[in-house]
């Protein structure tokens, strides 16, 4: 999960219960952002989604 | 067809229609655009990007935006050069088609359905589906309608995919006022970023917003 420290339409601290509930979920948060983590701050966002996308190729296909 | 390296599709079902640009069409680093047709006869428009042999991404837009909001990945030279970038536009926005019955937007189901559609009609193997705000709720529910088996994660930005409930959605149902509608547009992108965005940016989050169509916004 990717959230913007800045974004009202998404509450933090439920989104860090959630993701602390879920084995394999991760959360990345964008203290600067808001609702765009993606345009925002797409240098970092688009670094981090291909380290993901690539760690997923790792992955045996099921 | 175009080329599809991963030769399988994903799902048994049969797309009811191919792509019609192949990789030929379009200059290199550029974004071609596929159009696929849902059951109901909704043109679906598909931009794609990137790497034909990359790794799949699906990107699923917000609430009344486009495959726009993702020009910043879709241009993206690293990302491009490792994975196959694909945006499509759902239902109702952007390119695709907007049908004028409530049930076409009505529950999850024609929106992940699209999804699958689209999955199948590119053969995306596997894609690792990106969705943002109302895009990690058809996500989500993609997952919830039709497994894990088909995709290879989920990334939710800036959404929650309705594992928590939904806020409370305020604000009065747009009417023909289409001056109200542009001042609606823009409040809509100002409320996006927390600095503002660059203006290309809340140009073409603001074009998505006005080609929506009234009754699509009341019926989603």
């Amino acid at each position: 999960m990717v959230l913007g420290g800045q974004d009202p339409s998404v509450p933090e601290i439920q989104v860090r219960n959630l993701v602390s509930k879920i084995a394999s979920a991760r959360l990345e948060v964008y203290a600067e952002s808001g609702h765009s983590t993606f345009v925002e701050e797409a240098a970092r966002f688009n670094a981090e989604l291909d380290r993901f996308a690539s760690s997923l190729s790792q992955v045996p296909a099921r | 067809m175009p080329e599809t390296d991963m030769g399988i599709a994903v799902h048994g079902a049969q797309a009811p229609s191919a792509p019609t640009a192949t990789a030929a069409d379009v200059q290199p680093g550029g974004i071609e655009f596929h159009q696929v047709i849902a059951p109901d006869g909704v043109p679906l428009n598909v931009a794609v990007a990137g790497n034909p042999k990359g790794r799949a991404l699906l990107m699923l837009h917000g609430a009344y935006q486009s495959y726009m909001s993702f020009i910043p990945q879709l241009r993206d030279a690293t990302l491009a050069a490792r994975c196959r970038l694909v945006a499509m536009d759902m239902r109702g926005h952007g390119g695709s088609g907007k049908p004028w019955k409530t049930e076409a937007y009505l529950g999850s189901k024609p929106w992940v359905d699209d999804a699958q559609l689209v999955i199948t009609a590119l053969a995306l193997n596997k894609p690792l589906l990106v969705g943002w705000s109302f895009g990690g709720y058809v996500a989500m529910d993609y997952v919830r309608e039709y497994g894990p088996k088909y995709v290879s994660g989920v990334v939710l930005v800036g959404s929650h995919g309705r594992l928590l409930p939904r806020l409370a959605s305020n604000g009065p149902l747009p009417t023909g006022d289409l001056e109200a509608l542009q001042a609606g547009a823009r409040q809509f992108m100002a409320a996006m970023s927390a600095a503002p965005l660059p203006q290309a940016a809340v140009d073409r989050g603001y074009a998505a917003y006005l080609m929506m169509p009234n009754y699509a916004r009341i019926a989603m």
